[in-house]
C-alpha cells in the first residue's frame, strides 16, 4: 500500500501539494487525474522517491520513500530520457544490470508487441516509438509498483492503442499496483480500478471506477465534469 | 557484480566520443610540438634534423609537457561532463536502486581509467620525440622510467582530488537547485571561490605544514646527475623529496568530498 500522510511539497515558493492524505491500495489500476500544475507528477514522484515532502510522509510498503524504493517501485516519467547511444536492446540490457526484477524474457514479448526494432539506436526512434519503449522498460520489471506519468503525452491515437494494450496484457494485478496520470481519460477508463481527482495540490475527490459505472451510471468524464463544477476553484 | 559492469559500461559509452576528443588533443600537442620544431630548424632545407635532439630543441617537448600536467584538471573535465549529461535526465539516472556511492564511484572510476590511458598514449608520444636518440637514452631509461612513475602518481593524485571537488561542487548546486532555483549558480560560483580561498590560506599554515610534512620520501635519478649544470645555474635535478603526508592528505580530502556528494545526492538532491 502507499500512503500520503498530511503531505506538502513546495518547490522553491510555489506550494505543489497541501497536505494531502490517501491510501492507494494494492493490486488496483488507480488513475489520478487532474488539471496541469495540479500536482499530479509531484504525487508520483514523491512515490518514486525522487522528491522528498516539505512536510509529511509518503511511505510504501510501510516504509518510508527515498531514491532507493525504486527496488520497489518503476518510475516512468513524463519527460522523454533516454541514453542516446544504445540500441532498443542495448537499453533492455542495461536496465537488466541494474534491476534484479527485470525479466529479459518478458522485455523482449513486450518489445516485439510494441513491434519495435532491437537494433535501432534509440536517439533514432520516433517519439511514439520511445514511449513505446519506457512501456517495455517499465514492464519488465517484475516489480510491485508501476508509477506511469503521461504515458500517453504527444503519443498518437495508434500508439496510445498500443500502449493501452500492453498495460493490460503484461500487468499482473495479484502482484501489481499501478498509478498512472494522463489527460486520455476516455482511452484509460476501462483499466482504471479507482480514480484521484486532485487540483491545485489539493485532493478533491476519489471514486472507484466500478460502482461510478454501476450506481451511478455515469463515464469517468461525466462525473469529473462534476466534480470540477462542484469544486472550489 | 553485473550491476557495476553495467553502470561502468554505461558510463563509458557515455563519455566515448568526449574520451576520443582527449586522445586527440595530446595528439595535437604533439603534432604542434613538431610544428614548432620544424619552424625552429627547418623541415625541408635540413630533413636529417628533424630526428635529431638538439641542446635547444627543447621546445618540441613543451607542448607535450604542457598537455601531461594539464592531465591533473582531466578527472575534473571528465567527471563533469558526464555528470553534466546526467543532470539533464537526473530522473533516468537516480532512478536506480544502487547506492549513491556506486553511482558517482562509477564515474570517478572511469575518468581514472580514461586519465590512465590518456597519460600512457601521452607518454607514448613524449617517447617518441626521443625515438632517434634512444641508443644515447640507454643508461637513463630506468631513471626516466622512474621520473614518468612518480609524474603520473601525481597528476593522478592531484587529478583525483580536483575531480571530487568539482564532483562536491556539481552535487551541492543540484541541492541548491531546488532550494533556491536561479541563484544557484551564483551561490555555487561564491562557495567555489571561498573554498579555494581556504584551502589556500590553510595550506599556509603551519597546522597543514606539520600534518602533511611527514614521512619523506627522497627520489633520487643520479643518471640526470650531469644534468644539473643547465647554463651555468645548478639546479638538483637528479633528486626530489616528497612526503606521504602529502599523499594521505590528498586521500582523506577525496574520501570526504565524496562521501559528502554521495550523502547529499542520496539525502538532498531533487529531481
Amino acid at each position: 500500500m502507499i500512503t500520503f500522510e498530511n503531505v506538502s511539497k513546495t518547490y522553491i515558493t510555489q506550494k505543489a501539494l497541501k497536505d494531502i492524505n490517501i491510501e492507494l491500495p494494492k493490486g488496483k489500476i488507480i488513475g489520478i487525474i487532474g488539471e496541469n500544475g495540479s500536482g499530479k507528477s509531484t504525487m508520483l514522484k514523491l512515490i518514486a522517491g525522487l522528491i522528498r515532502p516539505t512536510k509529511g510522509f509518503v511511505k510504501v510498503n510501510d516504509i518510508q520513500t527515498n531514491r532507493r524504493v525504486s527496488e520497489i517501485v518503476t518510475y516512468l516519467s513524463e519527460l522523454d530520457a533516454y541514453y542516446a547511444m544504445y540500441t532498443v536492446k542495448q537499453t533492455m540490457d542495461f536496465f537488466a544490470t541494474q534491476y534484479k526484477d527485470f525479466d529479459l524474457e518478458k522485455a523482449n514479448q513486450i518489445m516485439k508487441f510494441m513491434k519495435l526494432e532491437p537494433s535501432q539506436k534509440v536517439k533514432n526512434l520516433s517519439k511514439g516509438n520511445r514511449g513505446r519503449l519506457k512501456i517495455v522498460l517499465s514492464l519488465a520489471r517484475d516489480v510491485p509498483y508501476i508509477i506511469l506519468d503521461e504515458p500517453f503525452s504527444g503519443l498518437d491515437p495508434m500508439v496510445r492503442e498500443s500502449v493501452v494494450k500492453g498495460l493490460l496484457s503484461y500487468i499482473d494485478l495479484e502482484k501489481q499496483t499501478v498509478i498512472i496520470t494522463t489527460h486520455e481519460i476516455q482511452e484509460v477508463e476501462a483499466l482504471l480500478d479507482m480514480i484521484v481527482v486532485i487540483r491545485n495540490g489539493q485532493i478533491i475527490d476519489t471514486k472507484s471506477v466500478e460502482k461510478l459505472h454501476e450506481q451511478e451510471q455515469m463515464s469517468v468524464v461525466e462525473w469529473l465534469k462534476n466534480v470540477y463544477e462542484n469544486a472550489p476553484a | 557484480m553485473d550491476s557495476w559492469m553495467g553502470l561502468l559500461k554505461k558510463d563509458f559509452l557515455l563519455m566515448k566520443n568526449r574520451f576520443l576528443v582527449f586522445l586527440m588533443l595530446d595528439l595535437l600537442a604533439f603534432g604542434l610540438g613538431w610544428y614548432l620544431h620544424i619552424k625552429e630548424i627547418g623541415f625541408l632545407n635540413n630533413p636529417s634534423l628533424n630526428w635529431v635532439m638538439n641542446e635547444n630543441d627543447f621546445i618540441k617537448l613543451i607542448p607535450l609537457a604542457i598537455a601531461i600536467g594539464l592531465h591533473v584538471l582531466f578527472i575534473s573535465f571528465y567527471v563533469f561532463m558526464s555528470l553534466r549529461k546526467e543532470g539533464k535526465q537526473l530522473h533516468l539516472w537516480l532512478h536506480n536502486p544502487q547506492s549513491a556511492y556506486v553511482l558517482l564511484g562509477s564515474k570517478v572510476v572511469n575518468g581514472l581509467i580514461a586519465l590512465i590511458i590518456s597519460l600512457i598514449f601521452s607518454f607514448f608520444l613524449f617517447f617518441m620525440y626521443f625515438l632517434p636518440i634512444l641508443s644515447e637514452l640507454g643508461p637513463h631509461i630506468g631513471d626516466l622510467t622512474k621520473l614518468i612513475m612518480y609524474a603520473s602518481t601525481n597528476i593522478i593524485f592531484a587529478s583525483l582530488v580536483i575531480g571530487s571537488a568539482i564532483l562536491f561542487f556539481w552535487v551541492l548546486y543540484h541541492v541548491f537547485k531546488s532550494r533556491i532555483g536561479k541563484w544557484s549558480l551564483l551561490v555555487i560560483l561564491i562557495v567555489m571561490i571561498l573554498f579555494i580561498w581556504g584551502m589556500s590560506n590553510f595550506q599556509a599554515t603551519d597546522i597543514y605544514n606539520n600534518l602533511v610534512l611527514r614521512g619523506e620520501i627522497n627520489i633520487e635519478f643520479p643518471s640526470f646527475e650531469a644534468l644539473n649544470f643547465v647554463e651555468s645555474n645548478v639546479m638538483d635535478v637528479d633528486q626530489g623529496e616528497d612526503f606521504v603526508g602529502l599523499y594521505v592528505f590528498n586521500v582523506l580530502i577525496f574520501a570526504v568530498l565524496f562521501v559528502l556528494s554521495a550523502w547529499m545526492i542520496e539525502k538532498k538532491v531533487e529531481v
